[in-house]
């Protein structure tokens, strides 16, 4: 492993313009690439999408992207954006406010989403109405600052999302790592929840809000009652190695987020594998040298 | 002031251009991993950085379209002069900031994102003449890495005219001279006006020139800066495309 430390400053600059070199120039595929103002090539009637807009007679792009058609529908995909949401969508958010009956929490989108106090499950399971207590008791389900997972439950008219969490998959996240990435690098899929092969839980937001935990039911046979305490008991057991794999994980990710490489459970092991191979520690993995060459190789394996 | 020739009797300016020649412009978009979009934009030795986030949540009473704010900074070590500048409240910079605002305000599709902000910041780290259009170019190409919808591309460009001549894209030398300047910014594809800022008077045939020019070298600029944004975009495509494939293959 070579020892020089990078002296250039502008890592991030470096990593892009040194991507050229690997990627074949095979780029442009079928689609049309437009930056905003660009005429959109196309037949007439057709439906105008998001990322459109009618000037004059010409039909022209609003953002920069690849024209996507879908019979008549003729839309224009942002590179990179914030996250819009779709309802369905599985989310990671931070608690940024509470307010009367109402969570604000922060989705990476271009406003708070909103978690009402109807759409939680209160603890214990039970079905019941929202009393007066529940909403005095708000911040003891969720404070500010807090982690959660939820779903888009409804989109309003103006855009504002409403979130749900009623089920038991979701809720309040403890005991793992948050990290954040571009949305567009997350695509939507059946399965948000991934275990993967390393032993460690991810859960991959849409919104590009990633948290990565070690899934305790799953890693340790556990009584009852130590599962009532599960804070305490794991801090206890925590496992090095398995601490030490979800940080080797979070900074694959990074490394993928970094290079605008897909986020997917097997891009992610990917990386992952190749740092086991190479014996790269974790605290090393982050330096610009060795993710430049981490990167080569993973596109070099990717070529064979 | 003892006035050096500023055109040479060969036809060239005091860097080497001629007249209707625009520097070279080197843009750099997305250099900035935790904004939501940002530009490193040389033209010449005038260097700008332009920084977007949002649109994000607007703490304040809603609106029904989106509000911008934009706020222009030059560093101190931007220029030879040694005045005291760079701070916030300098006169010069919100004017600046607040002609920014008032030209993305214009073309910014702000209905899309009711309820929301765009937060604009600009640092000019090397002035070196037409940081006013520097900076709209800046900021225009962050929008687009920011993939904030918007009208048209925004392109600027100066144009300025000193010992009969009409020159494009000034200098700072250039800048000096009392003769009247014109910065324009336009939309790249109608080639409307969203901006226009004169200095001292011009009488109308050179005011009508200097428009001219202005937009030929608006037109100048905006090939280069579109061309960059086709290579960046592509290369992230490529980049996102190239491994997800081989994800599923795996």
């Amino acid at each position: 492993m070579d020892k020089q430390k990078t002296q250039d400053a502008s890592v991030f600059v470096r990593s892009f313009e040194q991507q050229e070199a690997t990627l074949a120039p095979s780029v442009a595929k079928s689609s049309q690439f437009v930056a905003p103002g660009d005429d959109i090539l196309s037949q007439e009637n057709v439906v105008r999408g998001h990322g459109t807009m009618v000037q004059g007679t010409r039909l022209t792009s609003t953002v920069a992207g690849l024209v996507e058609r879908v019979n008549k529908l003729v839309a224009v995909l942002p590179i990179r954006a914030r996250y819009s949401a779709e309802v369905g969508d599985v989310v990671v958010g931070r608690i940024r406010d509470v307010v009367s009956r109402r969570w604000k929490v922060d989705v990476n989108s271009r406003q708070d989403a909103v978690l009402l106090l109807s759409a939680v499950n209160l603890p214990g399971g039970v079905q019941r109405r929202r009393t007066y207590e529940d909403e005095l008791k708000m911040r003891e389900f969720y404070d500010q600052d807090d982690l959660i997972s939820a779903e888009v439950q409804e989109l309003k008219q103006d855009g504002l999302i409403m979130l749900h969490t009623r089920s038991l998959k979701y809720g309040k996240l403890e005991n793992g790592i948050f990290i954040s990435v571009t949305a567009q690098l997350v695509k939507r899929s059946k399965k948000h929840f991934h275990h993967l092969p390393c032993g460690i839980d991810i859960i991959l937001g849409n919104n590009g809000y990633v948290w990565i935990y070690i899934d305790e039911t799953t890693a340790y046979a556990e009584d009852e009652e130590e599962r009532t305490f599960p804070e305490k008991k794991k801090s206890a057991k925590s496992n090095i190695d398995q601490t030490l794999s979800a940080i080797r994980i979070r900074n694959s990710i990074y490394i993928l987020d970094l290079y605008f490489l897909s986020i997917q459970p097997e891009t992610i092991m990917l990386i992952y594998e190749q740092t086991i191979q190479k014996e790269i520690p974790v605290q090393h993995m982050l330096r610009p040298d060795i993710m430049n060459d981490i990167y080569r190789r993973v596109m070099n394996t990717k070529e064979m | 002031m003892p006035r050096e020739e500023l055109i040479s009797p060969d036809g060239l300016r005091t860097d080497g251009r001629r007249p209707l020649e625009v520097r070279k412009i080197t843009c750099r978009m997305g250099i900035l991993p935790r904004a939501d979009g940002s530009c490193h934009l040389e033209m010449g030795n005038t260097i700008v950085l332009a920084t977007v986030y949002g649109p994000r949540e607007l703490s304040l009473r809603p609106s029904s379209s989106g509000i911008i704010r934009c706020e222009y900074s030059m560093a101190t070590f931007a220029s030879t002069d040694r005045r005291r500048r760079g701070k916030k409240s300098d006169r010069n910079s919100v004017e600046i900031a607040s002609s920014i605002k008032k030209t993305f305000e214009s073309v910014l599709l702000t209905d899309l994102f009711p309820n929301s902000r765009v937060d604009i910041f600009i640092q000019v780290l090397q002035a070196d003449g037409g940081e006013r259009s520097a900076a709209i170019n800046a900021v225009s190409i962050a929008m687009v890495n920011a993939g904030i919808p918007m009208k048209d591309l925004i392109v600027s460009c100066s144009a300025g005219y000193m010992e009969n001549t009409t020159v494009m894209d000034l200098n700072n030398i250039e800048t000096i001279v009392r003769e009247p300047q014109l910065t324009i910014a336009i939309y790249a594809h109608s080639e409307k006006v969203a901006m226009a800022h004169l200095e001292s008077k011009a009488s109308f045939e050179i005011f009508e020139n200097l428009m001219a020019v202005a937009k030929n070298g608006c037109m100048q600029v905006f090939d280069v800066l579109h061309s960059s944004i086709e290579k960046y975009s592509l290369r992230l495509v490529a980049s996102r495309d190239s491994i997800s494939t081989m994800g599923s293959r795996a």
